[in-house]
């Protein structure tokens, strides 16, 4: 039983360093912000779990594994709000997904903005009476 | 066994630390900053449980909550640079 559950630490803990290095490899190698957010999020999630996991099956204490539980879901709570600040600022700031219309885009960012309905869009009206 | 998660995590710092050098615009420094925090949250509980010392968990708590106050300090830092026109809106695709 012990040899079991040693073993199944093991996998996860090497499980989780693997995902950790793919997921820095798509942080260095991916195209454009977004797409390396993608990448580097996969770390903080199922990295980060399996690593714990892992850690949490070799703990002598069950303090010791709560704690590390503690851990998982302090980094879940703090990652998951650090990407959404991080995505909304480059938004703001201009740096834009890639293949995405930026006219578009800036048009549907406004309207969110600004609380408008997609009926309810005055500049869309005026072009299409004007032409 | 725990020498081999704390190798691939070192890579991984090591990879994210080279984003962190090459990124073209501030946010993706930010991005692989933040990365690199995460790592080292798992390296500080792997390095404890490898010398046999589990309570370094505490100290990777503290960490993971400081690393998120940094990060969002920063952006904070950024956001308000930018509104102030102090800095150059980021022009391009990256």
């Amino acid at each position: 039983m012990n040899e079991a559950l040693d073993a199944v630490s093991w996998v996860l803990l090497v499980i989780g360093g693997v995902v950790s290095v793919v997921s820095a490899l798509g942080a260095v190698r991916l195209e454009g912000l977004f797409q390396r957010m993608h990448g580097a999020t996969m770390m903080d999630t199922f990295g980060a779990a399996c690593v714990l996991a892992g850690l949490a099956l070799q703990a002598e204490t069950f303090f010791i594994a709560f704690k590390l539980l503690f851990v998982f879901v302090l980094l879940a709570l703090t990652t998951s709000t650090a990407a959404h600040a991080l995505a909304k600022s480059a938004l703001a700031s201009g740096v834009y997904p890639l293949g995405v219309d930026r006219e578009q885009l800036g048009r549907d960012l406004s309207d969110v903005i600004e609380g408008r309905r997609d009926r309810e869009r005055p500049a869309e009206e005026d072009s299409t009476s004007a032409t | 066994m725990y020498g081999a998660t704390a190798l691939l995590l070192l890579i991984a710092m090591g990879l994210a630390m080279l984003r962190a050098l090459r990124g073209p615009t501030v946010f993706d420094r930010i991005l692989a900053v933040n990365m690199f925090g995460t790592a080292t949250v798992l390296m500080i509980s792997v390095v404890g449980f490898m010398s046999t010392a589990p309570d370094l968990v505490d100290i990777a708590l503290i960490y993971a909550l400081i690393s998120f106050t940094g990060t969002i300090a920063v952006l904070r830092f950024v956001e308000i640079n930018l509104a102030r026109r102090t800095v150059e809106p980021v022009e391009g695709d990256a």
